[in-house]
């Protein structure tokens, strides 16, 4: 086992950037194979308690059945899903929030902070735990309070055909909250995305002949809109644990350049801005071009119903039964508790009793 | 239905502190009890246990924490963990279980109950966890930990015991003009690294500023703030306690900016050199006359634009006077501040970062550190003062003879009748 390594001390004394301070890059951003390993680690957690869930449940059945000795008593451990059919499944719900969102009216704001608020639950979560059918409307309300558009829960519920009730949706947000640490903000390629529109238009301005202008302008305004596009799809994959939202805005730009013939003269931008040091500008073209080549792959629903629906039937036979309050162990664990609260009632009772009795003797004496 | 049928750990939401102990409740509102209490560190050799081989990031995320501070004579700790292995269920040790030890540290603790309104976790105590989750500044209250037992979330947040709504009462205690400036450019800096991160407090007071046993001063209470900066998001304009609200807030401004949390910083300004209330209106309505009496009554000229406000209507006209009137004692540069940070038009009012650069924080007399501020002696101190003050709970309200407003604060963009209430306690 590795020897742990003392903290590292401070390179420069640099007062650190206002982004390095936001919850999101101190405990949400992540390299893609941290991602990997965390997601085959919480995987194989999440399968381990479902086999170890069922192993028990196992032996409760036997327990019960003993005397009716029945054939079958034997279940089988389930065969658990993998990482990757986990993955799979959650894209197709994030596909359902953006549903949800249009339907609903929300703005990009709430959808893309609901998506952030899904990847973030399921990246410590398993769905074998814990059902996305369910959470992903939790995203979206909790999203809706916290991005200032806030409905209330009945009438969010109204609209929603096969809703919860209302206390489940509160215990969900909850525990969804718990999920996501409490860590309630999110920060989003768009103000980035208009900041960098910003300064191209600035750029623009001082580094070409008047004459100019109104051309490229126009140029830019096109290539802007197809680039809040590609921001809007940038929500919906890894980057947003990987990069910052600031390189996903101007990696979207870059895209959006390359569709729209643009890229000639947002080269030139980048350069003049970033050329003080060489290293940077390099580090920085591969973030980009690794944003750029993201969003250009990724399509609004990649994952089709079909494809879902055969895990789904997987993911039936392995759901974790001390999540599921009809399972035969969790009503096992209801009763056990429920014992053990009754016998510390009946333990307190008499202590207070004895409490009481010796009291009573003092004052005799 | 498969649903969580249990409380389990879906969160490791744990840190540096192995547990928290609650020590003994101070106040109790509608959706919040606050308690005294001790934070247990964790032993640093635990942590790296926990840590050894870790794949996943986890280490790189805690020393990103790392920056904000060792406490209590521990060698490194971090600061908001989330290491793996412990329960968050089981950090909660009601009772005295724990026996003093080095490097614990007192601690308020904000129990928010959930799952009693209809509409879930309450808005402002949502507000509040979003936003102290990412603001860390020596001038703004510290959330030293975020952790749920059983169906309530619990807000771990630093002890504080005085508040300078207090020390502004307590006519035992005498200020100074570079005591005023002190808290003054505390007040700014805390605001100020706000608004860097485009946040808007929205309910600055002196009953929301905190004192800290060195003196330092810290922004507390941020259940009405939120981000700001987007011109295409509309906001309420029925936000900040009223004698401390901005005449755009008073018109029903519905897009506005810092300058709102500018003007109730120089309300503050003018109180801390009163030792009363500036501008006491007795309801929402009398506000703005109670603001023009002060001030004089903007004219276009003052304030172009005013007239497009959705409740502008005409007013009574009021003489201006000059400040130097009314605060005899203040010097030249103290006043040239205060005009400015009350301009009428929000944007001609400073910016909190052009107000720490104004001539008044370079000039004579230098702020007094905050070791020698002056402390609440006498009557009011006795009372410990939580991170969440009640006015009610820590100081009597008939001190002046004027009623204080109670926080009729209510958001339109999305908070419930309960918060009304709630609010009280924070």
């Amino acid at each position: 086992m590795a020897l742990p390594e003392p903290p590292p001390e401070p390179e420069t004394t640099r007062p650190p950037e206002p982004y390095e301070e936001s919850s999101q890059f101190r405990h949400w951003k992540l390299t893609s194979e941290e991602l990997q390993h965390l997601r085959q680690k919480v995987n194989e957690e999440g399968a381990e308690r479902v086999r170890k869930a069922f192993e028990e449940q196992r032996k409760l059945i036997l327990m019960v059945e003993f005397q009716k000795i029945t054939g079958d008593t034997t279940q089988e451990p389930p065969e658990c899903l993998t990482w990757e059919e986990q993955l799979t499944y959650c894209q197709f719900y994030e596909g359902r929030i953006l549903d949800y969102c249009k339907a609903l009216h929300f703005d990009r704001f709430v959808q893309a902070t609901a998506l952030a608020y899904f990847k973030r639950f399921y990246l410590r979560n398993t769905v074998m735990d814990y059902d996305p059918k369910f959470y992903l409307m939790t995203c979206v309300f909790l999203s809706t309070k916290v991005e200032n558009a806030h409905i209330s829960l009945s009438k969010f519920l109204e609209s929603i055909p096969k809703s919860p009730s209302p206390d489940v949706m509160v215990e969900l947000e909850f525990s969804l909250s718990k999920g996501i640490r409490f860590e309630y903000m999110v920060h989003h390629p768009f103000w980035p995305l208009h900041g960098f529109l910003l300064d191209v238009q600035d750029y623009i301005a001082t580094s070409h002949p008047r004459p100019a202008h109104e051309h490229l302008y126009q140029k830019l305004q096109k290539c802007y809109s197809r680039a809040e596009q590609f921001a809007s799809i940038a929500t919906l994959t890894d980057l947003t644990f990987t990069h910052m939202p600031s390189q996903i805005g101007l990696g979207c730009l870059l895209a959006a350049a390359r569709e729209r013939d643009f890229e000639k003269e947002l080269e030139q931008y980048l350069a003049s801005r970033f050329h003080e040091k060489l290293d940077d500008l390099v580090k920085l073209r591969i973030a980009l071009d690794g944003v750029a080549k993201a969003v250009t792959m990724q399509t609004e629903k990649n994952v089709d119903k079909a494809t879902a629906a055969a895990i789904h039937k997987k993911l039936q036979k392995c759901q974790n039964p001390d999540f599921d309050p009809t399972s035969a162990l969790c009503k096992h664990r209801r009763r056990e508790e429920e014992r053990e609260r009754n016998e510390r009632a009946a333990e307190k009772h008499e202590a207070g009793k004895a409490r009481e009795a010796e009291q009573n003797a003092t004052f005799i004496l | 239905m498969p649903l969580p049928a249990q409380s389990h750990p879906a969160t490791t939401s744990s840190s540096q502190w192995s547990h928290f102990i609650k020590e003994k409740k101070v106040g109790e509102g509608t959706y919040a009890v606050v308690y005294l209490g001790w934070a247990i560190p964790v032993p640093q050799k635990i942590i790296e246990q926990e840590l050894a081989g870790d794949d996943t990031g986890e280490r790189s995320a805690l020393d990103k924490d790392k920056k904000v501070g060792v406490q209590g004579g521990l060698t490194w700790i971090p600061h908001v963990s989330m290491y793996y292995g412990m329960k968050s269920d089981q950090m909660v040790v009601s009772g005295f279980e724990v026996k003093e030890s080095a490097g614990r540290r007192r601690i308020a603790i904000k129990k928010i109950k959930i799952g009693q309104f209809k509409d879930g976790m309450d808005m402002s105590a949502i507000r509040e966890v979003k936003f102290l989750q990412e603001l860390k500044h020596p001038n703004i209250i510290e959330l030293i930990d975020v952790y749920s037992h059983k169906t309530n979330l619990n807000l771990v947040l630093e002890f504080l015991d005085a508040d300078l709504e207090m020390i502004i009462k307590n006519k035992n205690v005498a200020f100074s003009a570079a005591d005023v400036k002190s808290w003054m450019m505390m007040t700014l800096r805390g605001v100020r690294h706000c608004h860097t991160n485009f946040i808007l407090h929205r309910d600055l007071k002196p009953n929301n500023l905190l004192l800290a046993s060195d003196g330092q001063l810290k922004l507390a209470d941020f259940g009405m703030a939120r981000d700001y900066g987007d011109p295409h998001r509309k906001m309420t304009s029925i936000v900040v306690t009223r004698w401390y609200r901005s005449p755009e807030l008073l018109l029903g401004a519905n897009r506005y900016g810092y300058a709102v949390d500018m003007w109730a910083i120089g309300c503050i300004f003018a109180e801390l050199m009163l030792r009363v209330p500036f501008m006491p209106g007795e309801s929402d309505i009398s506000q703005l006359q109670t603001i023009f009496r002060a001030l004089g009554t903007p004219t276009e000229l003052d304030w172009p634009g005013m007239k497009e406000l959705p409740d502008y209507h005409d007013f009574q006209v009021f003489p201006k006077n000059p400040l130097r009137h009314l605060f005899t004692a203040a010097s030249a540069d103290a006043l040239s501040l205060l005009e400015s940070l009350l301009l009428y038009d929000p944007l001609k009012r400073p910016s909190a970062h052009d107000a720490l650069n104004h001539y008044y924080f370079r000039n004579q007399p230098r702020p007094t550190p905050p070791a020698k501020l002056p402390r609440d002696v006498g009557n009011a101190g006795n009372k410990a003062k939580e991170a969440a003050p009640d006015p009610a709970i820590a100081n009597g309200n008939q001190a002046r003879g004027v009623k204080r407003p109670s926080d009729e604060l209510e958001d339109g963009e999305g908070s419930m009748p309960e918060a009304k209430l709630a609010r009280r306690l924070f």
